[in-house]
């Protein structure tokens, strides 16, 4: 145990893990609600209703504060690859750090520049000038993820080149920068922000008809959120399917760790899946597993005797853990049927006319399940993050880097130090946003807004 | 010149447009806890409101470039730095959590003295970094074999207090074209104040180099006493403009004393910059030896020196936007 409290590598994980979890929570609903943005502001643009100008501007509140948090707690993400991870950095920097740089210049930058005209720009901008500033915001942190997700899924897979005298040389740079990876997992992150936004924008809305503040307005935005979610949650659940599909095919160790599963199937016999289970690794054995025959091969190979790779079939030093990834991943999945389950339950209820300004205060359990689902879906972000970056254990790039060798010679002193910081610095950040966000809610959507005279003419 | 020659130049300029501009705005900071006039603060954080996240984002920017274009640089200094490295971060954290929820919260005052101090900070940050990769860093074999607190010495306390009068100065230089009345004609006097503070500063930097022998490298005479005369010229122009700035705010103009700061600036990368090439890391780590392979930086050079045109167009919009004077933050909408 005390081992590992003193060791600086152990410890920048540590660090890296906390930040980056931190962080990434904040433009997960940022990347959504830029989308919502676009949609209320085009639905405002088309029908000139004052209830969409409202709406707008009620999100985007929501939305600056949680942009705020996001760029406060993301900048020391990027530095940390030179401060702990120096010779990772120093051996891919060429092509990793060329990425964060697109990502800097292309994408953050786009975002930094037109946010201050989406917020306050309404006197200052004509209608469609306005629009582009909220198109460019909702672009530029879209473009921010697929970045962020192509310097990921290449630690994921790393292709296009080899390590040449401590150099990542880049032979094919397209492959590089789509690496296997990069499709799917782009796609299930980019659905994830899209879900997690329609359930907190869908949970916001529920509580505050459940406390009867402005039914009309927040049933709008219920029923928004419901409508795509309808769509985006089995979609999710699709995607994340072949997502293990793929993962099974790049990175089969990983597999093999989130499954608990030690022994690879014989031919002909299909190997099944652990429903539940607690790994020994001396022991190369499962202390308890609950089993269902065949699932394992059908899920990761869609066909009942599929060959699954088992962890003996890894050397001991290449293998991952496995309780983390093995619960992280239940409860990923948990998460993401349990929001189809509400899906249909709304739509049920919807049809049965439960959602009218009348009824709808009355629907307790309904709309509490979704403010459970928003919880979740923040929840389902990290438990699926956890599963990626713990899965890719001991490999800082799959195969390439081991997460020892890319760290920098610091001493577990310096690491605590900063870590100590970080959790400090976080905490309060996190409560201020708390209080901030309480303030918001409570103060709810102003319903006397008006557009500035030019907007406001048709 | 080599393609990693004219990274070297791009990251300058980054640094001048990073420096310059999140200058003022963190000059603003420090200009906040001069005053207890809280209406006075309202309007001096609501002149930056709009500019300051673009600002600072050319930081995220010179990282990333850093990152990609210099790798070693990036991945043997920051570790070197550890300290300050972590201590910038922290203090960026403050100073935007101030401001940005001085603009929410009812008691402003606390918000306000987190956003001034985490301003200090991060300048002093600045210093102790800028000042640390300066004075020389002892590399052996790409390994860094200084010690741990070798960015803590006379020379990068130096530093960190020229820093923090130029962005005061630059801060009331902006503070004189987004303001009038009292506010005004009190920026005006913050920045002859710190515009001679920083003119000071700069002389007792030059002593200082003068005097200790070790910091030839970095006013092009390595190893010797002395200036080269292209640094002198440089300098030279540095301080006209400098004069040019006082002239400025003497004739009560409003636009030319920010315009003079950062020629003024340009100046001064200029020298130092022309003296140390092709060295990037003082004494002995040249651009070309810390560069990335020549092939990625004509990819990056092709992709960002693409894009420079157009981010800095949409960034000098967004300024003309929000030109003129700044109403109090509650009217801005």
């Amino acid at each position: 145990m005390v081992d590992f409290l003193t060791d600086p590598v152990f410890l920048s994980r540590v660090q890296f893990a906390l930040t980056t979890a931190f962080h990434i929570t904040f433009p997960t609903l940022t990347i959504g609600l830029a989308l919502f943005l676009v949609v209320l502001e085009w639905l405002w643009l088309r029908t000139h209703d004052l209830v969409y100008y409202r709406q707008f501007r009620f999100w985007a509140g929501l939305f600056a504060v949680n942009f705020a948090v996001g760029v406060v707690s993301g900048i020391p993400l990027e530095f940390q690859f030179g401060t702990n991870w120096g010779p990772f950095s120093a051996t891919v920097g060429n092509f990793f750090g060329q990425i964060l740089g697109f990502e800097g210049t292309m994408a953050f930058m786009l975002e930094s520049a037109f946010l201050y005209i989406m917020l306050f720009g309404w006197k200052r901008v004509g209608p469609k000038m306005h629009f582009f500033s909220t198109i460019m915001v909702a672009f530029g942190s879209s473009l921010s993820a697929f970045w962020i997700l192509v310097a990921n899924s290449w630690m994921q897979t790393p292709s296009g080149g080899h390590i040449e005298n401590g150099v990542f040389v880049v032979t094919d740079y397209l492959a590089a920068v789509f690496s296997p990876d990069l499709p799917l997992a782009f796609s299930h992150m980019y659905l994830a922000c899209v879900e997690l936004t329609l359930f907190v924008i869908g949970a916001v809305s529920g509580v505050s008809i459940l406390l009867r503040r402005n039914v009309p307005f927040y049933l709008t935005s219920f029923k928004l959120a419901a409508a795509a979610a309808v769509v985006i949650a089995p979609l999710q659940a699709f995607v994340g399917d072949s997502n293990g599909q793929e993962i099974g095919r790049l990175q089969p160790a990983k597999v093999a760790a989130i499954e608990a599963h030690w022994d690879t199937n014989k031919p002909g016999a299909g190997a099944p899946w652990n429903m539940l289970a607690w790994p020994d690794p001396e022991a190369e054995d499962n202390v308890f597993q609950i089993q269902i025959p065949f699932a394992l091969s059908l899920l990761i190979t869609h066909s009942p005797t599929g060959v699954v790779p088992g962890l003996k079939d890894f050397p001991k030093k290449d293998r991952p853990p496995i309780v983390l990834p093995f619960y992280a991943f239940r409860l990923m999945v948990g998460v993401g049927f349990a929001m189809i389950a509400v899906m249909a339950w709304t739509l049920w209820a919807w049809r049965r006319g439960a959602l009218t300004p009348e009824r709808a205060p009355g629907q307790g359990k309904l709309f509490y399940a979704w403010a459970l689902m928003a919880g979740g879906a923040y929840l389902a972000v990290l438990m699926g993050w956890i599963t990626r970056e713990v899965g890719r254990q001991p490999w800082l790039a799959y195969g390439l880097i081991r997460t020892g060798e890319g760290h920098s010679p610091l001493g577990a002193g310096e690491v605590w130090l900063s870590l100590a910081g970080f959790i400090t610095a976080y905490a309060v950040l996190f409560s201020l946003f708390l209080f901030f966000m309480a303030k918001l809610l409570r103060k709810g959507p102003d319903m006397d807004a008006l557009p500035p005279a030019a907007h406001a003419a048709k | 010149m080599d393609i990693a020659d004219v990274w070297y130049w791009i990251m300058a300029f980054l640094l001048w447009l990073y420096v310059f501009t999140d200058g003022f705005d963190l000059g603003v900071g420090i200009l906040c806890l001069h005053t207890d006039d809280e209406t006075w603060r309202d309007r001096m954080t609501a002149s930056i409101d709009s500019v300051w996240h673009a600002n600072q984002t050319w930081l995220v920017m010179l990282g990333g470039v850093l990152f990609g274009a210099f790798p070693l640089v990036y991945g043997t200094v920051l570790a070197a730095l550890y300290l300050p490295a972590g201590f910038l971060l922290f203090a960026l954290m403050a100073r935007g959590i101030g401001l940005e929820y001085r603009a929410e919260a009812d008691g402003k005052r606390p918000w306000t003295k987190l956003f001034g101090w985490g301003s200090v900070a991060v300048t002093l940050a600045h210093g102790f970094l800028l000042g640390g990769i300066l004075q020389g860093m002892a590399f052996a074999d790409g390994r860094f074999v200084g010690g741990r607190f070798d960015w803590f010495s006379p020379f990068t306390i130096l530093v960190g207090v020229t820093l923090l009068c130029l962005y005061a100065m630059i801060g009331a230089a902006w503070l004189v074209l987004k303001t009038d009345g009292e506010l005004q004609n009190q920026a005006r006097l913050w920045g002859i104040r710190y515009g001679s503070a920083t003119v000071a500063m700069l002389v007792l930097v030059l002593g200082y180099i003068a005097l200790d022998g070790r910091l030839g490298f970095l006013v092009g005479r390595p190893g010797q006493a002395g200036f080269a005369p292209s640094f002198i010229l440089a300098m030279v122009a540095a301080v006209l403009c400098a004069a040019l700035y006082f002239r400025a705010l003497g004739k009560g103009w409003e636009r030319r004393p920010l315009l003079y700061c950062a020629v003024m600036l340009a100046f001064v990368f200029a020298a130092f910059g022309g003296s140390l090439s092709p060295v990037i890391v003082p004494p002995g780590i040249t651009a070309a030896m810390a560069a990335a392979p020549a092939p990625m930086l004509r990819i990056m050079l092709a992709v960002i020196g693409g894009l420079m045109p157009v981010l800095l167009f949409y960034n000098a919009y967004q300024y003309r936007v929000f030109s003129g004077k700044t109403a109090p933050h509650d009217e801005v909408q």
